[in-house]
C-alpha cells in the first residue's frame, strides 16, 4: 500500500502543464488544406493558354494521347469546367480540386476526349490504364506533376502556348501519315542504328492492332493504334499494341522499339521530301510503304517449297472463293473452277504421277472428274530470299481429258498461267509463328509483282 | 497515519483531474470551406423532377465512395444520363406510383423507392467474366451500370423508321430490367414472399448459373439463367422480366404461322397467326426445341419442360399475387402502364 502511495506522489510531482510547444505551422490543417486546394486551382486556371501533356498509359496495351487543358473554375471555388482537347476533338466537362490524402484533381464528369484512356471495355476490363483522379505531387520548373489516384501513372502538365491550340497542322500530318497505310505494307526502314547499315537495312513492319479492330476494344481509334513486327535473323518478334500519339513535333510511338540499346520512339515529317523520318538520336531511317513486301524474310522461298511437301497434297491450293485468301485472283479462278475441265489450280512442291514417277515443283491442276489431274513441271528461279519466278520446263503430265485445249483456249486459264509464269516473278511475305511445343505455323502471302493487288494467302 | 494516507490519496486523485486548460478563442469564421456543387441543366432537372418531388438524390458525377474500389468504372455521359433519367421518371417511378395509388397504396413509392440512385457509365466487369449491371444496397441505394449503352439498338440495315422506333421502345423497356430487379429485392426484404415459393424449384438452383444459357434455364422452369442462382434472384427475376417484357401489351404484335398450343401447353401440328405481347410471346415459345424425329422437322416441348413450364406458371402466380396483395401493384396493369409510358416518351 505504501509503495502505491509513494508512486502516486511521484507521479504528481512529474505532472506538469507544459504549454510551451512550438507551432510548426502557422495555420491549422483545415486552413492549410484549403490553401493547397486554392493554390492548385489558381495555378491551373491562371496559365494563360492552359496546359498540355502527352499521356501514355497501359501495360498490356500502350495507349496515349496529346492533351490540352483549359481550366475555368467558378469564382472563389475549387471546381469548374475544363476543356480537354486532343489534336482532333475537344470536350468540356467538370473538374474539382479536393483534399484527400493529398490535393486531388478530379475530372469528375464524362469527358469525351479525356475518358477514352480511362473507360473500361470488354478487352480491357480495368480500362486501358489512365485515371480520372490525380494526386498533385509537385511543381518543378513550371511543370505540374500528378500521380494517378487509382492507377500508378504519372501525368506531367506543362504550360501550353497559343499555337498549341491550333492543331490544323497536326490534322494535316495525320492525314498524310495515314495515307501511307493505304498500301499492303507499311513499316520503318532504318539505315543507321539497331545494327542497320545502308547495305543491310533494318526493316520493321506495322500491323493492325487487334484492340482497335475488336468491337470490344477501341474500333473508333482504328487509325491510332499499331503493332510492330520485326525480325532478328529468322526470329520473328512482335511489340505490344500501342498508339501513335500525334503532336506538333511529330508522332510519338507510345511503345518505343528498343533494340541493341537503340530506341525508336519518334517520327517527324520532312515536308521537303514528303517523308516521315526517324527523329531519335543515333538512328537514321524513314517510314516506307509498298504494295509489295518490304521485309525480305531469309529463306522464304526455300521454306515455302519445303513446307508444301509436308501438306496433304504437297501443294498450295489457290482458293477461288475468298478475297482474303486470293485477292483479285478470285475473279479469274472462279470461272475456271465452275467450268467443266479443271476444278483446282495449285502450286505444287512435288508430284507423283499415276505411274509412280516423282516430279519436283510444278503447277497442279485437279480435274473436274474426280481423281484426274495434270501437272506442269516448273523450275523455281530465286530472285532473292523472298522473291522467285516460275519457268515451265516440260511436258504436261495429265490424265484430264482435253486439258491441253483448255489451257490454250480458256481465257481465264491462259491468264492465270501467264501470271504464274510471268518474268518479273512473285514476292513472298512470311511470318513464322513458333509454339512452345516446337511446332511452327508458316503464314505466307504471295504477291504477283507486276500487280500486287493480285495475291494469295495461306497458312501451313 | 491512515488519515494522512487518505488525504494524500484524495489530493492525488484531485490533482489528476487538473487539465492544461488553454482558453484559445474560437475563430468567428469557420475554417471549413465547402465548394458549392456545379449546377448544370441536368442538375437542375434532377432537382426539379426527382429530388424535390420524390426525395431522390441522383449521383452521376464521379464519387469514388459510391463504387467498389476493386473495379474500374467511369461516370456516364451527360446525354445518356439525361435519357436514362427521363425514362426512369416516366417508365419506372410514375408507373409504379400510379398503379400503387389505384391499388390503394398511395405512399408506396415515397416510402420504398431507393432514395439514392448512382449512375455509372460503364459495366462493372467481374473476374469471372460476367458484368454487373445493377446493385441494391440496404433498400436505400441503387447503382445502375452501363448507362452509356442505355437503350441501344443494333440495326442491321433496311429497317423502316417505325421498326426502329419499335426496337428503341422495346430496348428502353428492357433496360429497366435491372432497376425492377433491384427494387424487387427491396420489396421482398421488406415484406417476405411465401416460403412455398422456395420449394417449387428446389434442387435446381446452382452457383454455376453463368454456364447455363437462358433457353436451357427455361427448360428447367426459370425465366433467365440468373434466376437459377438462388430463390431470391428467381423471385425478382420473374417480377423484373414481367415488367421488362411489357412492349406490345396494349396493342399486341401480329406474328404469322406460329405453332398452336393445346390447353395443356402441348404444341399441336397446327399453325396460326397470333397477336402477342412481348410477355405472351415469351410464354408461348417457352422451352421449344427442334424435333428432328418429325419430318419435316418441327418444334416440340418435352414432357419435362412442360412440367417445369407449369411450375413456372405457379411461380408467376405467386409473384403477381404477392405484388397485388402486399403492395397493391397489379403486374399486368403495370405492363400496360409501362407500354403506354414508353410510347408517349418515344414517339
Amino acid at each position: 500500500m505504501n509503495k502505491i502511495l509513494y508512486l502516486l506522489l511521484v507521479l504528481c510531482v512529474f505532472s506538469s502543464c507544459d504549454q510551451d510547444f512550438e507551432e510548426v505551422f502557422d495555420k491549422n490543417p483545415t486552413e492549410r488544406k484549403n490553401e493547397a486546394k486554392a493554390e492548385l486551382t489558381n495555378v491551373l486556371a491562371n496559365a494563360e493558354h492552359g496546359w498540355k501533356t502527352i499521356l501514355v498509359v497501359g501495360d498490356k496495351v500502350k495507349a496515349g494521347d496529346f492533351f490540352l487543358f483549359d481550366f475555368v473554375p467558378v469564382e472563389g471555388q475549387n471546381n469548374g469546367e475544363v476543356t480537354v482537347a486532343n489534336p482532333f476533338d475537344s470536350s468540356t466537362s467538370e473538374f474539382e480540386i479536393r483534399s484527400e490524402n493529398g490535393t486531388v484533381l478530379s475530372f469528375n464528369s464524362w469527358n469525351e476526349v479525356f475518358y477514352w484512356l480511362v473507360t473500361p471495355n470488354g478487352w480491357e476490363p480495368g480500362g486501358v490504364g489512365s485515371d480520372l483522379e490525380f494526386v498533385y505531387v509537385k511543381e518543378e520548373n513550371g511543370k505540374l506533376f500528378f500521380r494517378g489516384k487509382a492507377k500508378d501513372i504519372e501525368m506531367v502538365l506543362e504550360p501550353a502556348t497559343a499555337e498549341d491550340w491550333d492543331t490544323t497542322a497536326i490534322q494535316e500530318q495525320f492525314a498524310n501519315f495515314r495515307a501511307r497505310f493505304n498500301t499492303n505494307f507499311t513499316g520503318i526502314r532504318l539505315t543507321k542504328g539497331m545494327g542497320a547499315t545502308e547495305e543491310t537495312p533494318f526493316v520493321s513492319v506495322f500491323f493492325d492492332a487487334f484492340i482497335s479492330n475488336s468491337s470490344l476494344g477501341f474500333p473508333e481509334k482504328k487509325d491510332f493504334f499499331y503493332g510492330i513486327k520485326y525480325w532478328t535473323g529468322e526470329k520473328r518478334h512482335e511489340t505490344a499494341e500501342a498508339s501513335f500519339v500525334f503532336t506538333k513535333d511529330g508522332i510519338v510511338l507510345a511503345n518505343p522499339l528498343v533494340i541493341e540499346g537503340d530506341t525508336l520512339s519518334k517520327l517527324t515529317y520532312n515536308a521537303d521530301l514528303d517523308t516521315w523520318e526517324v527523329a531519335d538520336e543515333g538512328l537514321e531511317g524513314e517510314v516506307v510503304s509498298s504494295d509489295l513486301p518490304i521485309h525480305s524474310h531469309p529463306n522464304a522461298t526455300d521454306y515455302l517449297f519445303e513446307v508444301l511437301k509436308t501438306t496433304y497434297n504437297k501443294s498450295w491450293y489457290f482458293s477461288p472463293w475468298s478475297d482474303s485468301w486470293s485477292g483479285k485472283f478470285t475473279e479469274i479462278l472462279g470461272p475456271i473452277y465452275d467450268g467443266p475441265v479443271v476444278n483446282y489450280v495449285q502450286l505444287g512442291a512435288e508430284y507423283t504421277s499415276p505411274e509412280g514417277e516423282v516430279y519436283g515443283p510444278g503447277i497442279l491442276l485437279k480435274g473436274s472428274v474426280w481423281g484426274t489431274s495434270a501437272y506442269l513441271p516448273v523450275e523455281v528461279i530465286k530472285n532473292g530470299e523472298s522473291e522467285f519466278r516460275l519457268e515451265w520446263t516440260g511436258e504436261i503430265i495429265s490424265d484430264i481429258e482435253g486439258v491441253e485445249d483448255f489451257i490454250n483456249t480458256d481465257a481465264n486459264m491462259k491468264q492465270i498461267l501467264e501470271m504464274l509464269f510471268n518474268e518479273t516473278g512473285w514476292s513472298l511475305a512470311l511470318d513464322i509463328f513458333e509454339y512452345p511445343d516446337g511446332s511452327k505455323i508458316y503464314d505466307y502471302e504471295m504477291y504477283y509483282m507486276p500487280d500486287p493487288s493480285y495475291r494469295f494467302y495461306a497458312s501451313f | 497515519m491512515k488519515k494522512i494516507y487518505i488525504l494524500l490519496l484524495m489530493s492525488t486523485v484531485l490533482f489528476s483531474f487538473f487539465s492544461c486548460d488553454k482558453e484559445d478563442e474560437l475563430s468567428e469564421e469557420s475554417v471549413v470551406a465547402y465548394d458549392e456543387a456545379l449546377q448544370n441543366e441536368l442538375d437542375v432537372w434532377i432537382y426539379e423532377n426527382l429530388t424535390k418531388t420524390y426525395n431522390v438524390k441522383v449521383k452521376y458525377k464521379w464519387d469514388d465512395s459510391e463504387v467498389f474500389n476493386d473495379f474500374h468504372v467511369v461516370p456516364p455521359t451527360m446525354e445518356k444520363a439525361k435519357e436514362f433519367l427521363e425514362a426512369y421518371l416516366n417508365l419506372w417511378i410514375k408507373t409504379y406510383e400510379e398503379e400503387s395509388k389505384v391499388g390503394g397504396n398511395p405512399d408506396f413509392m415515397y416510402k420504398f423507392m431507393p432514395k439514392l440512385l448512382v449512375l455509372i457509365g460503364s459495366p462493372q466487369y467481374n473476374a469471372d467474366g460476367t458484368t454487373t449491371l445493377g446493385l441494391a444496397e440496404g433498400g436505400k441505394k441503387v447503382t445502375i451500370f452501363n448507362v452509356n449503352k442505355f437503350a441501344e439498338v443494333d440495326l442491321f440495315g433496311g429497317e423502316t423508321p417505325e421498326q426502329i422506333l419499335d426496337m428503341k421502345r422495346t430496348a428502353v423497356v428492357k433496360s429497366f430490367h435491372t432497376l425492377h430487379h433491384e427494387f424487387g429485392h427491396i420489396l421482398h426484404q421488406t415484406k417476405f414472399y411465401p416460403d412455398e415459393f422456395k420449394e417449387i424449384s428446389k434442387g435446381k438452383y446452382t452457383g454455376n448459373w453463368m454456364d447455363i444459357n437462358n433457353d436451357d434455364a427455361k427448360k428447367h422452369g426459370f425465366i433467365t439463367a440468373y434466376s437459377m442462382s438462388e430463390e431470391n434472384e428467381d423471385w425478382v427475376e420473374i417480377a423484373a422480366s414481367m415488367l421488362s417484357l411489357a412492349s406490345h401489351t396494349n396493342e399486341p404484335y401480329l406474328y404469322h404461322d406460329l405453332a398452336v398450343k393445346d390447353a395443356d401447353g402441348n404444341l399441336t401440328s397446327q399453325d396460326a397467326d397470333m397477336y402477342l405481347s412481348d410477355w405472351n410471346y415469351e410464354l408461348h415459345f417457352w422451352g421449344w426445341e427442334l424435333d428432328f424425329d418429325q419430318s419435316p422437322v418441327r418444334w416440340k416441348v418435352t414432357p419435362e419442360t412442360l412440367e417445369n413450364w407449369h411450375k413456372f406458371h405457379t411461380k408467376v402466380d405467386m409473384v403477381t399475387t404477392y405484388y397485388k396483395e402486399k403492395w397493391g401493384i397489379d403486374m399486368y396493369e403495370m405492363q400496360k402502364r409501362i407500354d403506354t409510358a414508353v410510347a408517349e416518351l418515344y414517339n
